[in-house]
């Protein structure tokens, strides 16, 4: 039985991944058009329309409202997911802006709603229906940020993600960030996926179902035109590192509902080795992260910091007053790496 | 607990969520029952003040986009106010459904937006001009929050929440947690405030003129989350015997948990009671009632240690009884903590929790 225009209205403002599907069979792809996405839905339209000046002009009530509304939804036919969220004032750090935390949380939030919304959610979080049966669940190996503009409280931001195929077995997902008031790219951001049975955490192929359904999703169109920093990480150690921060350890709200440290949590403790007076002067411009082991709850963990030394024009740091760094974080006992990062830093004006 | 901030925006934009007012050192005061208690830095208590006579909320021409599109509204009496927020992926932990850390977070995120719904002091301290004149700022003593039902992800939660006073010295906010599309009350919460000079670092008394210019948007008959008589709210909490039964040691705060004072803020102080529960208590049963009471706070360099013991009874007779649930008391348990400095003891809060088992 097809749901009904309320049924469906209720669905994807309250539950973006409780929508209703039909019983019947066929590709989600096509299952989801079959769909009839009721007129009352189709409030905002895609961007470009109600620019002036370049600044997004707002309607009355039911457009603001609908921009605020907790799901998201598709554009550009199916290919693209839209979600707008409010700064919330626990996202905010102590220079008055949203954390790069907070930016990943919301990255990664859009990423899954992306994936219920889509008609392909299985029981876990992210895992399509295919991948769940077989016990499989995605893993971010890269991620790569890039901040231009930090928000504030208050501020309202849209996010666009779409994926596409990496390599033989793996994802990439991207995302824009805009300021929905005026429609400007604020950040930008690239991953990398592979899929992993989640009892036995072994890396798994792409089994042919998983890859038909979701290839009919797939876009090519990169988030950051050149594909981001895809440089090697060079990985620290205790002589090369300028200053390491021990006795990390996570806590038991830090672990994600597939029982292992929500990957965002790792970026708070790179920045725990990160030297106070870099951290003062300056802003993350961009960071890269490659994960290489999970982290368990039990584990205590150590931060190693190293800070380039800021080159001229040609070098790392970049813009005047730029600098880079590397990181690792790593496993306190046995000193196994966990996650290799990078960042950028530009100095506040 | 909630991270105290008043969350003002100033018409010129810059957004101030995250309250502080340090002191350099640690000043000791005292309270007018001689307990020995800790400032710290500015917690705000998200008030609804008003600077100006008018009764009108705070409709500058520079509202942010949010403010102007904002899922809350202050309730036809402008007495409360309601906000609506849909659970994040992110927010949600190992049992699936919103932690109580989440929880606290958006109590806050209510409690600001309420503060500016109705017009606020510019400089970000949610203080009335009067309070500024006489150096006074707002600090938590108390918070109490009981969760009947959690949230999953993607549940839309509906947060009312107002204020009004308390004693002669306090301000209570409170607020009540439904779920949108049901309208069943999924939880309560209570928080207690008081007002300190920032100076002298002594709670102060203040004359009725003063506390009517923030009660002007509170309601005059009480109106209480907690009504019923002898509630968890109010119950006193004694200071655990050590040797603890269960504890976590050394524990470090992290960078994200500072404000902008660098003092922690208060929803970490959470974390760390939940990390000293034994693992079989955690495992099994979920949070249901958290009682906090602020005495000191503690700063980057601090370190301390969590210490949790059942308020009655032991451990030990839990730990026997698994297996064969046999008592309805199994499924139940009630929790007496202690945070305090690693070196010198120095108390920083004490807290109780009650749990109750999932459901298997």
């Amino acid at each position: 039985m097809s749901p009904t225009t309320a049924q469906l209205q209720h669905a994807l403002l309250f539950s973006p991944r409780r929508l209703p599907r039909r019983e019947s069979g066929g590709a989600p792809l096509q299952r989801l058009l079959s769909l009839r996405r009721p007129a009352g839905l189709a409030i905002r339209a895609a961007a470009g329309v109600e620019t002036i000046n370049g600044k997004k002009i707002n309607g009355g009530g039911g457009l603001d409202q609908a921009a605020l509304r907790p799901g998201g939804m598709f554009i550009e036919g199916w290919l693209v997911y839209r979600q707008t969220f409010a700064i919330r004032s626990y996202e905010i750090g102590p220079d008055k802006t949203a954390t790069m935390e907070s930016i990943m949380n919301l990255l990664q939030e859009t990423a899954l709603n992306h994936v219920s919304s889509s008609g392909l959610a299985g029981d876990g979080f992210g895992a399509t229906r295919e991948m769940s049966l077989r016990k499989l669940i995605w893993v971010v190996t890269r991620v790569h940020v890039q901040v231009e503009k930090y928000s504030s409280w208050g501020d309202v931001v849209e996010i666009d993600t779409w994926v596409d195929a990496a390599g033989k077995n793996g994802m990439k997902r991207d995302w824009i960030i805009r300021d929905y008031s005026t429609g400007v790219t604020i950040a930008r951001a690239t991953s990398t996926w592979v899929i992993m049975n989640r009892e036995t955490r072994h890396l798994a192929k792409l089994p042919e179902p998983v890859r038909e359904e979701v290839s009919p999703f797939y876009l090519r169109r990169a988030a950051i035109p050149g594909g981001g920093d895809a440089a090697r990480i060079e990985k620290l150690d205790d002589r090369t590192a300028q200053n390491i921060r021990s006795g990390l350890a996570p806590r038991w709200g830090d672990m994600d509902a597939n029982q292992h440290v929500n990957n965002v949590k790792y970026i708070s403790w790179i920045l725990e080795s990160v030297p106070g007076p870099v951290l003062e002067a300056h802003r993350l411009a961009s960071i890269t992260l490659e994960y290489r082991r999970e982290c368990r709850l039990s584990h205590a963990l150590e931060s190693l910091t190293s800070v380039a030394p800021p080159c001229g024009a040609a070098g790392a740091g970049g813009a005047a007053g730029g600098l880079s760094t590397v990181h690792l974080l790593r496993l306190q006992e046995d000193k196994a790496e966990i996650v290799r990062a990078r960042a950028e830093w530009r100095r506040k004006t | 607990m909630l991270r105290s901030a008043a969350s003002i925006r100033s018409p010129t934009g810059g957004a101030s969520p995250r309250l502080h007012q340090s002191p350099a050192n640690f000043a000791v005061f005292h309270r007018r029952s001689s307990e020995i208690c800790n400032p710290r830095s500015l917690r705000h208590a998200c008030l609804a003040v008003s600077c100006s006579a008018t009764a009108q909320g705070a409709e500058t021409a520079e509202a942010t986009l949010a403010q102007r599109l904002r899922l809350g509204k202050l309730e036809p009496d402008g007495l409360s106010y309601k906000e609506s927020f849909i659970v994040r992926s992110y927010e949600v932990g190992v049992n699936k459904t919103a932690t109580v850390e989440t929880i606290a977070n958006l109590l806050q995120e209510v409690g600001c937006n309420h503060a500016q719904s109705v017009g606020f002091s510019t400089d970000g301290f949610a203080t009335t001009t009067t309070m500024r004149l006489l150096r006074l700022i707002w600090v938590t003593a108390r918070m109490h929050i009981e969760i009947y039902k959690y949230p999953a992800w993607g549940d839309v939660v509906e947060i009312e929440t107002w204020c009004q006073e308390d004693g002669k010295v306090g301000t209570r906010r409170d607020w009540i947690i439904k779920d949108y599309a049901s309208g069943v009350v999924i939880g309560r919460a209570t928080s207690k405030w008081v007002m300190m000079n920032q100076d002298t670092r002594r709670l102060q008394r203040v004359s009725d003129e003063v506390r009517e210019e923030y009660l002007i948007f509170c309601p005059r008959t009480p109106r209480l989350a907690f009504p019923e008589e002898d509630n968890n709210s109010v119950k006193k909490i004694s200071k655990l015997e050590e040797p603890a039964q269960s504890s976590k040691l050394s524990l470090v705060p992290r960078r994200a948990d500072l404000d902008m004072n660098q003092h922690v803020n208060n929803v970490t102080y959470i974390g760390w009671v939940l990390e000293s529960i034994p693992k079989e208590i955690i495992d099994t049963h979920e949070l249901q009632t958290i009682t906090l009471d602020y005495r000191r706070e503690c700063q980057h360099d601090d370190v301390v240690d969590s210490l949790s013991s059942l308020e009655f009874g032991d451990l030990d007779s839990i730990r026997s009884l698994n297996g064969s649930y046999l008592s309805a008391q199994e499924d139940r348990c009630q929790f007496l903590h202690f945070i305090k400095l690693s070196g010198s003891g120095l108390e920083i809060n004490r807290g109780r929790t009650q749990w109750r088992r999932l459901p298997r």
